[in-house]
Protein backbone atom coordinates (compact mmCIF):
# COMPACT_ATOMS: atom_id res chain seq x y z
CA UNK A 1 0.00 0.00 0.00
CA UNK A 2 2.74 2.02 1.09
CA UNK A 3 4.40 1.78 -2.66
CA UNK A 4 1.39 2.80 -4.11
CA UNK A 5 0.76 5.72 -2.52
CA UNK A 6 3.99 6.85 -3.33
CA UNK A 7 4.10 5.98 -7.00
CA UNK A 8 0.98 7.95 -7.25
CA UNK A 9 2.07 10.68 -5.21
CA UNK A 10 5.04 10.64 -8.18
CA UNK A 11 2.81 10.67 -10.73
CA UNK A 12 0.48 13.10 -9.65
CA UNK A 13 3.44 15.73 -8.78
CA UNK A 14 4.75 14.79 -12.09
CA UNK A 15 1.73 15.89 -13.73
CA UNK A 16 1.49 19.20 -11.75
CA UNK A 17 5.37 19.95 -12.70
CA UNK A 18 4.33 18.77 -16.14
CA UNK A 19 1.59 21.37 -16.87
CA UNK A 20 3.44 24.26 -15.20
CA UNK A 21 6.36 23.62 -16.85
CA UNK A 22 4.52 23.84 -20.57
CA UNK A 23 2.87 26.44 -19.33
CA UNK A 24 6.03 28.46 -18.84
CA UNK A 25 7.06 26.81 -22.32
CA UNK A 26 4.45 29.13 -23.97
CA UNK A 27 6.19 32.17 -22.11
CA UNK A 28 10.15 31.71 -23.83
CA UNK A 29 9.34 29.64 -27.31
CA UNK A 30 8.80 31.67 -30.39
CA UNK A 31 5.33 32.32 -31.40
CA UNK A 32 6.48 31.43 -35.21
CA UNK A 33 4.67 33.00 -38.36
CA UNK A 34 1.34 31.90 -37.37
CA UNK A 35 1.56 33.77 -33.90
CA UNK A 36 0.74 29.28 -32.29
CA UNK A 37 4.34 27.87 -32.63
CA UNK A 38 4.72 28.30 -28.78
CA UNK A 39 1.86 27.11 -27.28
CA UNK A 40 1.64 24.28 -29.88
CA UNK A 41 5.21 22.95 -29.12
CA UNK A 42 4.20 23.33 -25.26
CA UNK A 43 1.01 21.35 -25.52
CA UNK A 44 3.15 18.41 -27.43
CA UNK A 45 5.39 18.75 -24.81
CA UNK A 46 3.41 18.23 -21.59
CA UNK A 47 3.23 13.99 -22.11
CA UNK A 48 6.26 13.56 -22.84
CA UNK A 49 8.03 16.21 -19.32
CA UNK A 50 5.17 14.21 -17.72
CA UNK A 51 6.46 11.02 -18.21
CA UNK A 52 9.99 11.87 -18.07
CA UNK A 53 9.22 13.31 -14.56
CA UNK A 54 7.31 10.54 -13.48
CA UNK A 55 9.69 8.12 -14.15
CA UNK A 56 12.56 10.25 -13.09
CA UNK A 57 10.68 10.38 -9.60
CA UNK A 58 9.35 7.01 -9.25
CA UNK A 59 13.21 5.51 -9.53
CA UNK A 60 15.61 8.52 -8.16
CA UNK A 61 18.05 6.44 -5.79
CA UNK A 62 18.50 9.75 -4.49
CA UNK A 63 14.63 10.23 -3.42
CA UNK A 64 15.03 13.81 -1.88
CA UNK A 65 17.19 15.38 -4.10
CA UNK A 66 14.43 14.19 -6.66
CA UNK A 67 11.60 15.85 -5.57
CA UNK A 68 13.61 18.84 -3.98
CA UNK A 69 14.93 19.69 -7.50
CA UNK A 70 11.42 18.87 -9.34
CA UNK A 71 9.94 21.03 -6.91
CA UNK A 72 12.14 23.93 -6.99
CA UNK A 73 11.98 23.87 -10.92
CA UNK A 74 8.27 23.81 -10.95
CA UNK A 75 8.08 26.77 -8.18
CA UNK A 76 10.77 28.57 -10.89
CA UNK A 77 8.51 28.06 -13.84
CA UNK A 78 5.40 28.84 -11.88
CA UNK A 79 6.43 32.46 -10.78
CA UNK A 80 6.40 34.03 -14.68
CA UNK A 81 3.52 31.99 -15.29
CA UNK A 82 1.65 33.41 -12.69
CA UNK A 83 2.68 36.92 -13.32
CA UNK A 84 1.39 36.60 -16.65
CA UNK A 85 -1.94 35.57 -15.54
CA UNK A 86 -2.52 38.53 -13.18
CA UNK A 87 -1.20 40.60 -15.94
CA UNK B 1 10.32 -4.78 3.02
CA UNK B 2 13.10 -2.25 1.87
CA UNK B 3 12.22 0.30 -0.61
CA UNK B 4 13.54 -0.63 -3.80
CA UNK B 5 15.16 2.20 -6.63
CA UNK B 6 16.54 1.98 -9.91
CA UNK B 7 15.43 -1.00 -12.14
CA UNK B 8 13.55 -2.70 -8.93
CA UNK B 9 11.64 -0.16 -8.66
CA UNK B 10 10.51 1.02 -12.00
CA UNK B 11 9.67 -3.37 -12.65
CA UNK B 12 7.29 -2.88 -9.04
CA UNK B 13 5.54 0.48 -10.76
CA UNK B 14 5.56 -1.02 -14.22
CA UNK B 15 3.53 -4.13 -12.54
CA UNK B 16 1.32 -1.60 -10.53
CA UNK B 17 0.23 0.96 -13.20
CA UNK B 18 -0.52 -1.97 -16.02
CA UNK B 19 -2.87 -3.62 -13.21
CA UNK B 20 -4.86 -0.24 -13.20
CA UNK B 21 -4.54 1.15 -16.77
CA UNK B 22 -3.87 -1.40 -19.17
CA UNK B 23 -7.92 -2.85 -19.40
CA UNK B 24 -8.49 1.14 -20.30
CA UNK B 25 -5.89 0.78 -22.47
CA UNK B 26 -6.82 -2.44 -24.39
CA UNK B 27 -10.42 -0.64 -24.64
CA UNK B 28 -8.96 2.26 -26.50
CA UNK B 29 -6.27 0.88 -27.87
CA UNK B 30 -8.85 -1.63 -29.67
CA UNK B 31 -11.21 0.81 -30.93
CA UNK B 32 -9.11 3.07 -31.92
CA UNK B 33 -7.77 0.47 -33.96
CA UNK B 34 -11.05 0.10 -35.69
CA UNK B 35 -11.71 3.76 -35.92
CA UNK B 36 -8.50 3.67 -38.33
CA UNK B 37 -11.96 2.58 -40.91
CA UNK B 38 -14.05 4.86 -39.49
CA UNK B 39 -14.49 6.46 -43.37
CA UNK B 40 -14.72 3.13 -44.64
CA UNK B 41 -17.37 2.24 -41.89
CA UNK B 42 -19.47 5.15 -42.68
CA UNK B 43 -19.52 4.22 -46.29
CA UNK B 44 -20.45 0.49 -44.97
CA UNK B 45 -23.24 1.52 -43.07
CA UNK B 46 -24.86 3.83 -46.20
CA UNK B 47 -23.78 1.87 -49.25
CA UNK B 48 -27.06 2.00 -50.42
CA UNK B 49 -27.52 6.31 -50.17
CA UNK B 50 -23.73 7.09 -49.97
CA UNK B 51 -22.90 10.95 -48.73
CA UNK B 52 -21.70 12.61 -52.32
CA UNK B 53 -18.89 15.16 -51.77
CA UNK B 54 -19.35 18.91 -51.90
CA UNK B 55 -17.84 19.18 -55.24
CA UNK B 56 -19.87 16.29 -56.73
CA UNK B 57 -23.29 18.75 -56.91
CA UNK B 58 -23.75 21.14 -59.71
CA UNK B 59 -22.62 24.52 -59.62
CA UNK B 60 -26.57 25.57 -59.96
CA UNK B 61 -27.31 23.01 -57.15
CA UNK B 62 -25.47 24.54 -54.60
CA UNK B 63 -26.29 28.22 -55.52
CA UNK B 64 -29.52 27.00 -54.76
CA UNK B 65 -29.22 24.77 -51.61
CA UNK B 66 -27.49 28.02 -50.16
CA UNK B 67 -30.11 30.26 -51.19
CA UNK B 68 -32.63 27.79 -49.51
CA UNK B 69 -30.83 27.29 -46.51
CA UNK B 70 -30.37 31.21 -45.93
CA UNK B 71 -34.42 31.79 -46.54
CA UNK B 72 -34.25 29.67 -43.10
CA UNK B 73 -31.09 31.27 -41.14
CA UNK B 74 -32.57 32.58 -37.75
CA UNK B 75 -31.74 36.07 -36.66
CA UNK B 76 -27.47 36.33 -35.90
CA UNK B 77 -24.41 38.44 -35.88
CA UNK B 78 -23.72 39.79 -39.10
CA UNK B 79 -20.24 38.18 -38.65
CA UNK B 80 -21.08 34.87 -37.82
CA UNK B 81 -19.98 32.00 -39.87
CA UNK B 82 -21.81 29.70 -41.58
CA UNK B 83 -21.09 25.97 -42.68
CA UNK B 84 -21.56 24.22 -45.25
CA UNK B 85 -21.01 20.21 -45.03
CA UNK B 86 -21.73 17.32 -46.93
CA UNK B 87 -24.78 14.44 -45.42
CA UNK B 88 -26.28 11.61 -46.36
CA UNK B 89 -28.49 10.61 -48.96
CA UNK B 90 -26.75 13.09 -51.34
CA UNK B 91 -27.95 16.00 -49.18
CA UNK B 92 -26.30 19.41 -47.80
CA UNK B 93 -26.07 20.28 -44.53
CA UNK B 94 -25.92 23.84 -43.45
CA UNK B 95 -25.20 25.01 -39.90
CA UNK B 96 -25.70 28.50 -38.20
CA UNK B 97 -24.53 29.62 -34.73
CA UNK B 98 -27.61 30.92 -32.48
CA UNK B 99 -26.93 34.37 -31.24
CA UNK B 100 -25.95 34.01 -27.20
CA UNK B 101 -26.26 30.02 -26.70
CA UNK B 102 -23.93 27.18 -27.71
CA UNK B 103 -26.82 25.67 -29.93
CA UNK B 104 -27.06 25.64 -33.43
CA UNK B 105 -29.84 25.41 -36.32
CA UNK B 106 -29.23 23.15 -38.71
CA UNK B 107 -30.93 23.29 -41.97
CA UNK B 108 -30.76 20.01 -44.16
CA UNK B 109 -31.27 20.65 -48.08
CA UNK B 110 -31.28 18.55 -51.26
CA UNK B 111 -29.98 19.78 -54.03
CA UNK B 112 -31.02 17.72 -56.66
CA UNK B 113 -34.78 18.32 -55.44
CA UNK B 114 -33.96 22.07 -55.12
CA UNK B 115 -36.33 21.31 -51.46
CA UNK B 116 -35.51 21.87 -47.81
CA UNK B 117 -35.59 18.42 -45.85
CA UNK B 118 -35.13 19.63 -42.62
CA UNK B 119 -34.92 22.48 -39.91
CA UNK B 120 -33.57 21.25 -36.68
CA UNK B 121 -31.99 23.47 -33.24
CA UNK B 122 -29.44 21.96 -30.61
CA UNK B 123 -25.97 21.38 -29.64
CA UNK B 124 -23.33 19.50 -32.54
CA UNK B 125 -23.26 16.72 -30.07
CA UNK B 126 -27.35 15.73 -30.22
CA UNK B 127 -27.10 16.63 -33.96
CA UNK B 128 -24.35 14.40 -34.35
CA UNK B 129 -26.63 11.63 -32.52
CA UNK B 130 -29.95 12.38 -34.34
CA UNK B 131 -28.38 12.73 -37.61
CA UNK B 132 -28.76 9.10 -39.22
CA UNK B 133 -29.12 6.01 -36.73
CA UNK B 134 -27.17 3.67 -38.72
CA UNK B 135 -24.06 5.97 -38.40
CA UNK B 136 -23.72 4.97 -34.76
CA UNK B 137 -21.82 2.14 -35.75
CA UNK B 138 -18.91 4.14 -36.53
CA UNK B 139 -20.16 6.99 -33.89
CA UNK B 140 -19.73 3.92 -31.22
CA UNK B 141 -16.67 2.95 -31.74
CA UNK B 142 -15.13 6.46 -32.43
CA UNK B 143 -16.39 7.79 -29.08
CA UNK B 144 -15.79 4.79 -26.82
CA UNK B 145 -11.58 5.43 -28.14
CA UNK B 146 -11.89 9.17 -27.69
CA UNK B 147 -14.21 9.03 -24.40
CA UNK B 148 -14.96 5.81 -23.33
CA UNK B 149 -18.38 6.51 -24.14
CA UNK B 150 -18.52 8.96 -21.22
CA UNK B 151 -20.26 12.41 -20.94
CA UNK B 152 -17.92 15.32 -21.35
CA UNK B 153 -14.13 16.12 -20.27
CA UNK B 154 -14.38 13.18 -17.87
CA UNK B 155 -13.84 10.67 -20.61
CA UNK B 156 -11.58 12.41 -22.03
CA UNK B 157 -9.76 13.11 -18.73
CA UNK B 158 -9.97 8.86 -18.68
CA UNK B 159 -8.36 7.78 -21.49
CA UNK B 160 -5.76 11.07 -21.59
CA UNK B 161 -4.72 9.60 -18.29
CA UNK B 162 -4.98 5.77 -20.02
CA UNK B 163 -2.23 7.22 -22.62
CA UNK B 164 0.19 9.13 -20.14
CA UNK B 165 -0.12 5.60 -18.44
CA UNK B 166 0.74 3.58 -21.27
CA UNK B 167 4.20 6.27 -21.66
CA UNK B 168 5.17 5.35 -18.47
CA UNK B 169 4.78 1.74 -18.91
CA UNK B 170 6.75 1.59 -22.49
CA UNK B 171 9.27 3.27 -20.33
CA UNK B 172 9.13 1.73 -17.57
CA UNK B 173 8.70 -1.70 -19.67
CA UNK B 174 11.90 -0.87 -21.76
CA UNK B 175 14.35 -0.33 -18.86
CA UNK B 176 13.33 -3.49 -16.79
CA UNK B 177 13.52 -5.38 -20.30
CA UNK B 178 15.62 -3.68 -22.15
CA UNK B 179 15.57 -5.33 -25.63
CA UNK B 180 18.67 -7.53 -26.23
CA UNK B 181 18.57 -9.72 -29.42
CA UNK B 182 17.47 -12.48 -27.47
CA UNK B 183 13.95 -10.61 -26.62
CA UNK B 184 13.44 -10.07 -30.75
CA UNK B 185 12.36 -13.75 -31.64
CA UNK B 186 10.56 -16.19 -29.40
CA UNK B 187 12.88 -18.46 -27.74
CA UNK B 188 12.14 -22.53 -26.61
CA UNK B 189 11.47 -22.15 -22.77
CA UNK B 190 9.64 -24.60 -20.09
CA UNK B 191 7.66 -23.05 -17.80
CA UNK B 192 4.10 -21.52 -18.28
CA UNK B 193 5.35 -18.32 -16.45
CA UNK B 194 8.49 -17.66 -18.71
CA UNK B 195 6.65 -18.50 -21.92
CA UNK B 196 4.24 -16.23 -20.98
CA UNK B 197 6.78 -13.67 -20.04
CA UNK B 198 8.63 -13.99 -22.81
CA UNK B 199 5.49 -13.43 -25.25
CA UNK B 200 4.74 -9.95 -23.61
CA UNK B 201 8.39 -9.07 -23.89
CA UNK B 202 8.33 -9.49 -27.58
CA UNK B 203 4.87 -8.02 -28.19
CA UNK B 204 6.17 -4.88 -26.11
CA UNK B 205 10.08 -4.92 -27.90
CA UNK B 206 8.15 -4.93 -31.73
CA UNK B 207 4.98 -2.68 -30.59
CA UNK B 208 7.34 -0.48 -28.51
CA UNK B 209 7.31 2.33 -31.46
CA UNK B 210 4.20 2.43 -32.45
CA UNK B 211 2.71 2.42 -28.86
CA UNK B 212 5.08 5.08 -28.27
CA UNK B 213 3.98 7.61 -30.80
CA UNK B 214 -0.01 6.69 -30.62
CA UNK B 215 0.24 7.21 -26.90
CA UNK B 216 2.03 10.59 -27.39
CA UNK B 217 -0.25 11.76 -29.73
CA UNK B 218 -3.28 10.37 -27.72
CA UNK B 219 -2.44 12.17 -24.96
CA UNK B 220 -1.95 15.34 -27.31
CA UNK B 221 -5.85 14.60 -28.37
CA UNK B 222 -7.33 14.29 -25.16
CA UNK B 223 -5.85 17.12 -22.84
CA UNK B 224 -5.46 19.83 -25.50
CA UNK B 225 -9.15 20.11 -25.78
CA UNK B 226 -10.06 18.95 -21.37
CA UNK B 227 -6.93 21.22 -20.06
CA UNK B 228 -3.73 22.07 -22.01
CA UNK B 229 -5.54 24.50 -24.42
CA UNK B 230 -7.17 26.19 -21.81
CA UNK B 231 -4.07 26.62 -19.87
CA UNK B 232 -1.98 27.66 -22.55
CA UNK B 233 -4.47 30.01 -24.14
CA UNK B 234 -4.82 31.81 -20.10
CA UNK B 235 -1.17 31.98 -19.95
CA UNK B 236 0.16 32.99 -23.86
CA UNK B 237 -3.24 34.36 -24.84
CA UNK B 238 -4.17 36.10 -21.78
CA UNK B 239 -7.19 34.60 -21.89
CA UNK B 240 -8.46 36.53 -25.31
CA UNK B 241 -10.78 33.99 -26.59
CA UNK B 242 -11.13 35.77 -29.58
CA UNK B 243 -8.06 36.52 -29.92
CA UNK B 244 -7.48 32.65 -29.64
CA UNK B 245 -10.17 31.87 -32.68
CA UNK B 246 -8.91 34.73 -35.08
CA UNK B 247 -4.76 33.36 -34.37
CA UNK B 248 -6.76 29.66 -34.99
CA UNK B 249 -8.81 30.48 -38.07
CA UNK B 250 -5.57 32.90 -39.68
CA UNK B 251 -8.38 35.72 -40.38
CA UNK B 252 -7.60 38.17 -42.49
CA UNK B 253 -9.42 41.55 -43.88
CA UNK B 254 -11.06 41.28 -47.48
CA UNK B 255 -11.63 44.43 -49.33
CA UNK B 256 -15.14 45.88 -49.25
CA UNK B 257 -16.90 45.62 -52.94
CA UNK B 258 -20.05 44.88 -54.89
CA UNK B 259 -22.04 41.83 -56.03
CA UNK B 260 -21.89 38.36 -54.96
CA UNK B 261 -19.96 36.01 -56.75
CA UNK B 262 -21.64 32.68 -56.94
CA UNK B 263 -21.07 29.66 -54.38
CA UNK B 264 -21.41 27.05 -57.01
CA UNK B 265 -18.67 28.59 -59.00
CA UNK B 266 -16.36 29.27 -56.02
CA UNK B 267 -16.41 25.54 -55.09
CA UNK B 268 -15.45 24.12 -58.60
CA UNK B 269 -12.37 27.00 -58.97
CA UNK B 270 -11.44 25.02 -55.30
CA UNK B 271 -11.83 21.70 -56.88
CA UNK B 272 -9.99 22.68 -59.76
CA UNK B 273 -6.91 24.14 -57.60
CA UNK B 274 -7.21 21.19 -54.98
CA UNK B 275 -6.72 18.87 -57.54
CA UNK B 276 -7.50 14.82 -57.90
CA UNK B 277 -7.26 12.39 -54.99
CA UNK B 278 -8.32 15.53 -52.86
CA UNK B 279 -12.16 16.28 -51.83
CA UNK B 280 -13.63 19.45 -50.60
CA UNK B 281 -14.81 18.30 -46.62
CA UNK B 282 -16.19 21.68 -44.92
CA UNK B 283 -16.70 24.80 -46.70
CA UNK B 284 -16.72 28.21 -43.82
CA UNK B 285 -18.44 31.39 -45.22
CA UNK B 286 -17.48 34.31 -43.39
CA UNK B 287 -19.38 38.04 -42.87
CA UNK B 288 -21.67 36.72 -45.98
CA UNK B 289 -24.25 39.33 -44.89
CA UNK B 290 -21.86 41.84 -45.45
CA UNK B 291 -19.73 43.23 -48.48
CA UNK B 292 -16.55 41.70 -47.59
CA UNK B 293 -17.81 37.96 -47.48
CA UNK B 294 -15.45 35.27 -48.30
CA UNK B 295 -15.35 31.70 -48.61
CA UNK B 296 -12.92 29.29 -46.78
CA UNK B 297 -13.05 25.48 -47.97
CA UNK B 298 -11.07 22.86 -46.38
CA UNK B 299 -9.82 19.97 -48.50
CA UNK B 300 -8.07 17.05 -47.25
CA UNK B 301 -5.53 14.57 -49.28
CA UNK B 302 -6.66 11.02 -49.12
CA UNK B 303 -3.06 10.19 -49.23
CA UNK B 304 -1.97 11.69 -46.69
CA UNK B 305 -3.67 14.20 -44.47
CA UNK B 306 -0.43 15.89 -44.17
CA UNK B 307 -1.12 18.00 -47.29
CA UNK B 308 -4.71 18.92 -46.19
CA UNK B 309 -5.04 22.80 -46.58
CA UNK B 310 -7.58 25.31 -46.84
CA UNK B 311 -8.28 28.11 -49.94
CA UNK B 312 -9.78 31.30 -49.66
CA UNK B 313 -12.35 33.17 -51.77
CA UNK B 314 -13.20 36.46 -52.18
CA UNK B 315 -17.27 36.14 -51.27
CA UNK B 316 -17.83 39.39 -54.18
CA UNK B 317 -15.48 38.96 -56.99
CA UNK B 318 -14.88 35.32 -56.56
CA UNK B 319 -11.37 35.78 -56.66
CA UNK B 320 -8.65 33.46 -55.25
CA UNK B 321 -7.50 35.22 -51.91
CA UNK B 322 -4.99 32.57 -50.70
CA UNK B 323 -4.14 29.05 -49.73
CA UNK B 324 -3.73 29.00 -45.54
CA UNK B 325 -2.43 25.80 -43.68
CA UNK B 326 -4.82 24.06 -41.53
CA UNK B 327 -4.17 26.46 -38.44
CA UNK B 328 -3.37 30.36 -38.55
CA UNK B 329 -2.73 32.11 -41.48
CA UNK B 330 0.36 31.38 -43.06
CA UNK B 331 2.43 27.91 -42.82
CA UNK B 332 4.19 27.62 -39.62
CA UNK B 333 6.06 24.98 -37.34
CA UNK B 334 2.90 24.59 -35.39
CA UNK B 335 0.38 23.53 -38.33
CA UNK B 336 3.06 21.15 -39.67
CA UNK B 337 3.14 19.48 -35.97
CA UNK B 338 -0.64 19.43 -35.53
CA UNK B 339 -0.56 17.81 -39.24
CA UNK B 340 1.89 15.09 -38.36
CA UNK B 341 0.09 14.05 -34.89
CA UNK B 342 -3.43 13.49 -36.92
CA UNK B 343 -1.70 12.13 -39.58
CA UNK B 344 0.60 9.74 -37.74
CA UNK B 345 -2.47 9.19 -34.82
CA UNK B 346 -5.12 8.09 -37.16
CA UNK B 347 -2.88 6.18 -39.33
CA UNK B 348 -3.70 8.70 -42.76
CA UNK B 349 -0.15 9.48 -44.50
CA UNK B 350 0.02 6.60 -46.89
CA UNK B 351 -2.76 6.06 -48.09
CA UNK B 352 -4.90 2.59 -47.73
CA UNK B 353 -1.65 0.89 -47.11
CA UNK B 354 -0.30 3.03 -44.18
CA UNK B 355 -4.58 2.34 -42.93
CA UNK B 356 -4.19 -1.19 -42.91
CA UNK B 357 -0.40 -0.87 -41.20
CA UNK B 358 -2.28 0.99 -38.41
CA UNK B 359 -5.24 -1.29 -38.12
CA UNK B 360 -2.36 -4.36 -38.01
CA UNK B 361 -0.05 -2.84 -35.22
CA UNK B 362 -2.82 -0.99 -33.09
CA UNK B 363 -4.46 -5.21 -33.11
CA UNK B 364 -0.49 -6.12 -31.85
CA UNK B 365 -0.66 -3.66 -29.24
CA UNK B 366 -3.43 -4.37 -27.41
CA UNK B 367 -2.19 -8.02 -27.31
CA UNK B 368 0.88 -6.32 -24.78
CA UNK B 369 -2.59 -5.89 -21.90
CA UNK B 370 -3.79 -9.55 -22.98
CA UNK B 371 -0.69 -10.57 -22.38
CA UNK B 372 0.44 -8.72 -19.10
CA UNK B 373 -2.82 -9.40 -17.52
CA UNK B 374 -1.88 -13.34 -18.39
CA UNK B 375 1.67 -13.22 -17.24
CA UNK B 376 -0.09 -11.14 -13.62
CA UNK B 377 -2.50 -14.41 -13.55
CA UNK B 378 0.23 -16.50 -13.73
CA UNK B 379 2.22 -15.33 -11.60
CA UNK B 380 -0.18 -15.07 -8.77
CA UNK B 381 -1.25 -18.78 -9.42
CA UNK B 382 -0.23 -20.03 -6.43
CA UNK B 383 1.08 -16.56 -4.42
CA UNK B 384 -3.06 -14.81 -4.41
CA UNK B 385 -5.59 -17.25 -5.84
CA UNK B 386 -8.38 -14.23 -5.58
CA UNK B 387 -5.67 -11.92 -7.94
CA UNK B 388 -4.84 -14.64 -10.19
CA UNK B 389 -8.69 -14.93 -10.83
CA UNK B 390 -9.33 -11.27 -11.39
CA UNK B 391 -6.07 -11.37 -13.68
CA UNK B 392 -7.73 -14.48 -15.63
CA UNK B 393 -11.33 -12.83 -15.52
CA UNK B 394 -9.47 -9.61 -17.32
CA UNK B 395 -7.47 -11.67 -19.87
CA UNK B 396 -11.25 -13.20 -21.00
CA UNK B 397 -12.49 -10.22 -21.62
CA UNK B 398 -9.30 -9.10 -23.55
CA UNK B 399 -9.66 -11.78 -25.46
CA UNK B 400 -13.44 -11.45 -25.90
CA UNK B 401 -13.10 -7.85 -27.56
CA UNK B 402 -13.62 -9.36 -30.86
CA UNK B 403 -16.67 -10.97 -29.62
CA UNK B 404 -17.81 -7.93 -28.41
CA UNK B 405 -17.58 -5.96 -31.20
CA UNK B 406 -19.25 -8.85 -33.30
CA UNK B 407 -21.97 -8.85 -30.66
CA UNK B 408 -22.11 -4.55 -30.84
CA UNK B 409 -22.56 -4.87 -35.01
CA UNK B 410 -25.49 -7.42 -34.34
CA UNK B 411 -27.32 -5.24 -32.02
CA UNK B 412 -26.55 -2.36 -34.56
CA UNK B 413 -28.12 -4.37 -37.28
CA UNK B 414 -31.47 -5.61 -35.65
CA UNK B 415 -32.05 -2.50 -33.07
CA UNK B 416 -34.36 0.14 -34.36
CA UNK B 417 -34.45 4.11 -34.33
CA UNK B 418 -33.28 5.54 -30.82
CA UNK B 419 -32.43 2.23 -29.31
CA UNK B 420 -29.64 1.22 -31.55
CA UNK B 421 -26.94 3.06 -29.24
CA UNK B 422 -28.03 1.18 -26.21
CA UNK B 423 -28.30 -2.04 -27.66
CA UNK B 424 -24.64 -1.86 -28.89
CA UNK B 425 -23.79 -0.57 -25.61
CA UNK B 426 -25.27 -3.55 -23.87
CA UNK B 427 -24.45 -6.14 -26.46
CA UNK B 428 -20.80 -4.98 -26.26
CA UNK B 429 -20.14 -5.18 -22.52
CA UNK B 430 -22.23 -8.10 -22.05
CA UNK B 431 -20.46 -10.02 -24.24
CA UNK B 432 -16.94 -8.46 -22.24
CA UNK B 433 -18.41 -9.74 -18.98
CA UNK B 434 -19.43 -13.17 -20.53
CA UNK B 435 -16.01 -13.65 -22.28
CA UNK B 436 -14.52 -12.71 -18.33
CA UNK B 437 -16.55 -15.28 -17.00
CA UNK B 438 -15.36 -18.00 -18.86
CA UNK B 439 -11.78 -16.95 -18.39
CA UNK B 440 -12.10 -17.08 -14.72
CA UNK B 441 -11.85 -20.76 -14.24
CA UNK B 442 -8.59 -23.07 -13.88
CA UNK B 443 -8.81 -24.03 -17.38
CA UNK B 444 -8.84 -20.37 -18.58
CA UNK B 445 -6.26 -20.73 -21.11
CA UNK B 446 -9.04 -23.27 -23.36
CA UNK B 447 -11.42 -20.87 -21.95
CA UNK B 448 -9.72 -18.22 -24.04
CA UNK B 449 -8.82 -20.25 -26.95
CA UNK B 450 -12.80 -20.68 -27.22
CA UNK B 451 -13.53 -16.81 -26.88
CA UNK B 452 -10.97 -16.55 -29.38
CA UNK B 453 -12.93 -18.59 -31.63
CA UNK B 454 -16.52 -17.33 -30.96
CA UNK B 455 -14.67 -13.86 -31.85
CA UNK B 456 -13.16 -15.30 -35.24
CA UNK B 457 -16.49 -16.30 -36.17
CA UNK B 458 -18.38 -13.53 -34.92
CA UNK B 459 -16.07 -11.07 -37.25
CA UNK B 460 -16.68 -13.75 -39.92
CA UNK B 461 -20.37 -12.99 -39.73
CA UNK B 462 -20.13 -9.12 -40.17
CA UNK B 463 -19.83 -9.47 -43.94
CA UNK B 464 -23.50 -11.07 -44.18
CA UNK B 465 -25.05 -8.43 -41.05
CA UNK B 466 -24.12 -6.04 -43.54
CA UNK B 467 -25.93 -7.59 -46.76
CA UNK B 468 -28.61 -8.56 -44.11
CA UNK B 469 -29.47 -4.98 -42.91
CA UNK B 470 -28.45 -3.01 -46.26
CA UNK B 471 -29.82 -5.24 -48.22
CA UNK B 472 -27.00 -5.69 -50.84
CA UNK B 473 -23.10 -6.67 -50.66
CA UNK B 474 -20.47 -3.59 -50.25
CA UNK B 475 -18.53 -2.45 -52.56
CA UNK B 476 -15.76 0.50 -53.29
CA UNK B 477 -14.62 1.82 -49.86
CA UNK B 478 -17.11 -0.17 -47.58
CA UNK B 479 -15.85 -3.48 -49.35
CA UNK B 480 -12.46 -3.01 -47.14
CA UNK B 481 -14.35 -3.43 -43.92
CA UNK B 482 -15.82 -6.86 -45.16
CA UNK B 483 -12.70 -7.82 -46.26
CA UNK B 484 -10.71 -6.51 -42.62
CA UNK B 485 -13.64 -8.38 -41.09
CA UNK B 486 -12.66 -11.62 -43.00
CA UNK B 487 -9.09 -11.86 -42.34
CA UNK B 488 -9.34 -10.34 -39.12
CA UNK B 489 -11.56 -14.02 -38.59
CA UNK B 490 -8.47 -15.49 -40.00
CA UNK B 491 -6.59 -14.19 -38.08
CA UNK B 492 -8.04 -15.30 -34.64
CA UNK B 493 -8.95 -18.30 -35.62
CA UNK B 494 -5.33 -18.95 -36.53
CA UNK B 495 -4.30 -16.92 -33.35
CA UNK B 496 -6.23 -19.63 -31.69
CA UNK B 497 -5.48 -22.83 -33.20
CA UNK B 498 -1.50 -21.74 -32.40
CA UNK B 499 -2.32 -21.61 -28.68
CA UNK B 500 -1.33 -25.23 -27.89
CA UNK B 501 1.84 -24.57 -29.67
CA UNK B 502 2.77 -21.91 -27.54
CA UNK B 503 1.60 -23.34 -23.98
CA UNK B 504 1.76 -27.32 -24.76
CA UNK B 505 1.75 -28.59 -21.43
CA UNK B 506 -1.27 -26.27 -20.17
CA UNK B 507 -3.46 -26.92 -23.64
Amino acid sequence: MRRWRRELGCLLAAFVSALVLSAALTLVLPKGAAQLDHVVVATVSFPVLWAGIGLWLVQAAARKRAWTLTLSVTLLALVPVVLQVLG
Amino acid sequence: MSEKTGRGALYLFHRSVGTVVAFVGVLVFYTGSLSVLQHELDAWVLRDQPARSIDGFSAEGLDQALALALAEAPERDEGAAIFVATAPAEHLQVTFSLPDTDDRRFVMVDPAAGAVRSVQEGTFVERMKALQPRQSLERFLVQMHIRLLLDGNLGLWVTGLAALALLVLLGSGLVVAWPRRRHWVRRPRRSLRQRVGDIHVLIGVWSAPFAFVLSLTGAFFSFAGALLIPVMIMVAFEGDQERVQEVLRGDFEVQAAEGEASFGALVMAAKARAGEGRSLERLRLENWSTDHRHVVIDYIDHESSVDSRRLAYDGQTGEFLRELPILGSQPSGASTILSWISALHFGNFMGLFGKALWLLAGLFTTLLAVSGYGLWAVRNESRSPRLARLARTLTGAAAGLPLATGAAIAAWAFAQGPNVWSAMTWAFFVSLALAGLAGAGRQWLKRVRSVLLLGALASASVPFIGRFRMGEWASGDALVVDVFFVLFAFLLALGSARLPRLFPRTL
